[in-house]
């Protein structure tokens, strides 16, 4: 059934990336089109695909690779979930990195890795089996490379070369994960309610193992974090959409990918892995946490407000019942709206008036007042405050504990929380309340009518309204949380 | 049954004009119209009050949003709903129009939480309303933008981020118990369940942050203090109250005879006391009042707990509850607007007439007969007796004991506006003053007029002739008191001492900044650490480094094209797979 659609998703952003590469350093115009042109096709297509997926028809396109081993795409409800997020927020990053670069050279090179980059993470969602995860997997580090050293400055190069290593090791134990599962399972797709039926246990906790710290690396689960807050380094742009969709998702996806398709809940379950996954989760979400408050740098802050709420993605999956999943998924979501408002705000910030510190935000609300309003919504989101989108996940994230049986989980949350608001008060202090004595770092007018040009501040402030809208209708029938919970079922009861 | 959709919108506009006013003053759009509605803004909740329309349900809000008004709810909504009208137009008289728009915007968020509060009939929207007011009223606590008003909005914030902890952890384990999120499940979950005593600890904690339960009150007297007087009115009038609220709704109050309840008498009945002795050792007016709250929610306090102690009388405790809170709200909120009031332009003897009767709402929180007060004494008298058992009774005798130290707190009241009047520069306009007469009015007259059952029952009860001997004793006491102390003062020219306001957390403040840069000392001090590992690295990386430098500028030269190959190899498999 319409097995063109798949490929077509992946063409949209694929097609302009490569036609890039190929158009002159100098032609804006046309790369801004191609690129936002690629962005709204994608979109009509997902929302075609979604119709589809509403249906239940089956949506796949296999290609085989080698003996025994199949390319396959295959459109379900998480992958969906994904799709829709990453395209969602790739449009608005598109329109706000038309606005970001403005000047500055290497905009080609740029341009043709970020939709190389969109579609490497959409081939993850839509990824059918391991080894198609893995092609896209691999594709993504390598695309998103060039963007974290796009400033190409040392600090930049060593930035990336952390990542390079720490990302392509992490690749290298997700693959011979996946060679030691083939070599136990043979090839077999992602299938809901888990692909595995039985094996020796021994060597499927190892391999489950394997894959965490593959998949962890990209996750930032501490202790294989340290590349990120490094990474802090790349423009704005590429941070948001490393944080909030790109790596670190597709990190947490393929956790989800293999808990719940590959070795299924009930599996895991009995191998008793979820456990110490929880406490890793756990551990991550408390010490990235306290170790924000220690920062003084807004993008680092932010930083480690990602790796702390990414787990939150991993918590929610190894808290094995309805409940946690439905947080842990939904924040796949939720996260993402979130972190990209907070570091679209804070690439303005440095962009416009060059405030990269917590030190330096007095007054920002007089001088921004929308940015800051946006800042201020996606940080409250972030504290998990109603009626944001992060207190609902938070609020399944808790009571899923309580259902699962694990009531040790609440203190964390509680850390996590109170420690959210501990370092995003203090900001949003300053921004609104305390006033401008200094003046600016580097203050750069950059519109007549608006505080900063119409393409950087539309971007946050779309995000921030999802970010209210996501979580005041979390009980529509159309919300994620619906969504998600469409999910779930088909999970735990396939 | 599902209610018509136009009245489910009618139980949203009572949230959203306010907030929508709230925005449109932020925003700057039409805001010195906007600024004229304020005082209108609670109108709607007023009507509701009287009119209660039925309940409603908008599946699509939140979790599914449930609003209901009960009669519990309709006492609520009714004094809040007044003390805020009159509020909003007090605080338009005393603010300056120029600079009068950040405050108000805050005035009618935190209104609008505070009214959501009443409504909600789930745990999901109480706990969203709940919040909105918590954190909207930080704009209420640093109006003023002074050293100290920014010390208090973060004494302030930082115990409602705490209260807001307890509370999450209540609500989780809440939820968990109760089969669904409606708030009349949780009362019979908190009281059968295994948590339910850990989750009512909890939620105790949480909503004991607004009300001003004894040592979470830390806050209180700073905030009240540094607010402006119209500001305080509605922290300790409206607001405290919808942490009582927060009691009322989710503790299992007649479900189980929680084995914590005596305590919970036990820690109101000193926190009454406590109140009134740190009271006594401010002289700042707001803040003797904001120590009268503390130890007026600590009657409340022992009102819910003889409610949790017994499961038989507990509607008494729950009329009672509510008979106080009516009080309260009203005679506290006269009080703090007669701070401002006290001061008016045309002459020195409105001045005086304006303080002499500020006295009335101070006797009334005594408990003096023919008012408010009386009822709500006896209203507590009722509780404890219907609570039974040893600490109950204990307490329901020594209850007199408060009546006078109240009454000792509310001369010393008395005698700081006094001072604080005398010495002002400062001047109320002539709708100052009457907004503020037409407040301490409706505080002395609610009781007379407020139809709900719970009320009359206990004004009547404090008419008998029982009632009148054993209300009208501790009030000639205390007037003794006052007399012999005043005297005794004069003479020996002894003073009371003086405490700052906020009295523990002159010891707890220094303690938590020091950690809070402690930790991040520690923190540098770690990076300092890493980083000097990292530069013996750093010697090998460059000496590997050397070795791939040829593949490194091969790289930077031909990077592009890498990226090119790349893309055209993805197109390639594209092609397969579309082929």
């Amino acid at each position: 059934m319409k097995p063109w659609i798949l490929p077509l998703i992946l063409a949209s952003s694929a097609v302009p990336a490569i036609v890039i590469f190929f158009l002159g350093e100098k032609r804006n115009v046309a790369r801004a089109v191609l690129s936002l042109g690629g962005a709204v096709l994608k979109l009509g297509l997902i929302l075609y695909m979604a119709v589809l997926v509403l249906e239940d028809q089956q949506l796949e396109t296999r290609v085989p690779l080698l003996d025994g081993f199949e390319l396959v795409l295959r459109g379900d409800a998480l992958g969906f979930l994904f799709v829709t997020l990453s395209t969602v927020l790739w449009f608005v990053t598109t329109v706000y990195v038309v606005g970001y670069f403005r000047e500055g050279g290497q905009r080609r090179r740029f341009f043709g890795f970020f939709n190389l980059c969109v579609t490497a993470t959409v081939g993850i969602a839509l990824s059918g089996n391991l080894i198609t995860f893995l092609f896209f997997y691999e594709l993504l580090t390598l695309s998103t490379y060039p963007l974290v050293v796009h400033r190409g400055d040392a600090e930049s190069l060593r930035a990336g070369r952390t990542y390079l290593a720490y990302t392509l090791t992490g690749g290298a134990v997700l693959f011979f994960a996946i060679v030691w599962l083939h070599s136990l399972a043979g090839s077999f797709p992602f299938t809901q309610g888990g692909a595995l039926v039985s094996g020796p246990r021994a060597q499927l906790v190892a391999i489950f193992a394997l894959f965490i710290v593959g998949l962890g690396v990209k996750t930032a689960i501490v202790p294989l974090h340290s590349w990120l807050p490094a990474a802090m380094v790349a423009p704005a742009p590429v941070s948001a959409l490393l944080h909030a969709v790109a790596v670190v998702k597709a990190g947490a996806f393929g956790i989800v990918r293999v808990v719940y398709e590959v070795y299924g809940v009930d599996l895991c379950s009995q191998l008793g892995v979820l456990g110490p996954l929880a406490a890793v989760a756990c551990f991550t979400i408390a010490y990235a946490a306290v170790k924000a408050l220690a920062q003084r740098d807004i993008k680092r802050l932010l930083a480690y407000s990602t790796i702390s709420q990414v787990s939150y993605i991993v918590l929610g999956v190894a808290l094995f019942g309805p409940l946690g999943s439905l947080g842990g998924v939904s924040h796949l979501v939720h996260q993402g709206i979130m972190k990209i408002t907070l570091f679209f705000c804070a690439g303005i910030f440095a962009q416009d008036l060059g405030v990269t510190k917590l030190a330096q935000m007095d007054g920002l609300g007089r001088r921004m007042p929308l940015t800051t309003l946006a800042f201020t919504i996606g940080a409250l989101g972030m504290m998990g405050l109603p009626p944001f989108a992060g207190f609902v996940s938070k609020w399944y994230l808790g009571t899923g504990a309580l259902a699962a049986g694990s009531p040790w989980v609440i203190p964390v949350l509680l850390l996590s929380t109170g420690m959210n608001a501990a370092f995003f008060f203090p900001p949003l202090y300053a921004a609104w309340f305390k006033e401008r004595t200094e003046p600016w770092p580097r203050e750069e007018k950059q519109s007549a009518r608006f505080e900063t040009t119409p393409w950087l501040l539309a971007p946050p402030l779309v995000t921030a309204v999802l970010t209210i809208l996501v979580g005041l209708f979390a009980a529509s029938p159309f919300s994620v949380k619906a969504w998600v919970l469409t999910i779930v079922t088909r999970e735990y009861l396939p | 049954m599902t209610a018509p959709v136009w009245l489910e919108v009618e139980w949203l506009a009572v949230v959203l004009v306010p907030l929508a006013l709230g925005l449109f003053l932020r925003l700057g759009l039409a805001r010195d119209f906007a600024a004229l509605l304020v005082p209108l803004a609670p109108v709607p909740a007023l009507v509701f009050a009287l009119f209660p329309p039925s309940p409603a349900e908008l599946p699509w809000l939140l979790f599914g949003a449930h609003f209901h008004l009960d009669q519990v709810g309709r006492v609520f909504l009714f004094f809040t709903s007044s003390l805020w009208i009159i509020d909003g137009a007090f605080a338009l008289t005393r603010l300056p129009a120029k600079d009068r728009h950040r405050y108000l915007s805050f005035h009618c968020v935190t209104l609008a939480g505070n009214v959501g509060v009443i409504l909600a009939a789930d745990v999901v929207t109480f706990y969203t309303c709940f919040a909105l007011m918590t954190f909207a009223a930080y704009g209420l606590v640093t109006h003023d933008d002074t050293p100290a008003a920014r010390r208090a909005g973060r004494v302030y914030l930082s115990f409602a981020v705490v209260g807001e902890l307890f509370l999450l952890a209540g609500l989780f384990l809440a939820a968990h118990a109760a089969p669904t999120l409606s708030l009349a499940d949780v009362p019979l979950a908190l009281g059968t369940h295994r948590y339910g005593v850990v989750a009512s600890a909890l939620l105790f904690v949480g909503f004991g942050v607004k009300a001003g339960a004894l040592v979470v009150h830390l806050w209180l007297p700073v905030a009240y203090g540094a607010a402006p007087a119209f500001g305080g009115a509605v922290l300790s009038g409206a607001m405290s109250k919808a942490g009582l609220l927060g009691w009322l709704r989710f503790l299992p109050i007649g479900f189980i005879a929680l084995p914590g309840a005596a305590f919970v008498m036990a820690l109101g009945f000193a926190a009454a006391l406590y109140g009134v002795v740190l009271g006594l050792c401010q002289r700042e007016p707001r803040a003797v009042l904001a120590y009268s709250s503390v130890s007026q929610m600590g009657l409340m306090t022992m009102i819910v707990g003889a409610g949790l102690s017994s499961t038989q009388h507990a509607s008494t405790a729950l009329s009672a509850a509510v008979m106080f809170a009516l009080h309260h709200s009203l005679a506290k909120g006269a009080l703090f607007l007669s701070v401002d009031a006290a001061r008016p332009s045309s002459s020195k003897l409105l001045s005086l007439v304006v303080i002499a009767l500020s006295l009335l709402p101070g006797l009334s929180l005594g408990g003096l007969v023919f008012t408010s007060g009386g009822a709500a004494k006896k209203a507590v008298e009722e509780s404890l007796h219907g609570a039974g058992g040893h600490t109950a009774s204990t307490l329901a005798t020594a209850l007199p004991l408060t009546s006078i130290a109240t009454l000792l707190l509310m001369a010393w009241f008395w005698r700081c506006l006094f001072l604080h009047a005398r010495e002002t520069e400062e001047h109320a306009r002539g709708p100052t003053v009457v907004l503020w007469g037409l407040l301490t009015l409706l505080s002395l007259s609610a009781v007379a007029f407020v139809p709900w059952r719970e009320v009359p029952y206990f004004f009547e009860k404090s008419l008998e002739p029982s009632s009148l001997w054993s209300l009208t004793w501790p009030v000639l006491v205390a007037l003794a008191l006052v007399a012999v102390a005043a005297a005794a003062g004069s003479r020996t020219k002894t003073r009371l001492p003086s405490l700052p306001a906020g009295d523990l957390l002159f010891v707890v403040e220094p303690f938590v900044t020091r950690l809070w840069h402690v930790g991040r000392d520690v923190d540098d001090h770690y990076d300092g650490a890493v980083l000097h590992g990292r530069a013996k690295l750093l010697a090998l990386r460059t000496r590997l480094r050397e070795l791939v430098e040829p593949a490194l500028a091969l790289d930077e030269r031909y990077g592009f094209t890498v990226g090119a190959a790349l893309a055209v190899a993805l197109a390639l498999v594209l092609a397969a797979l579309l082929a």
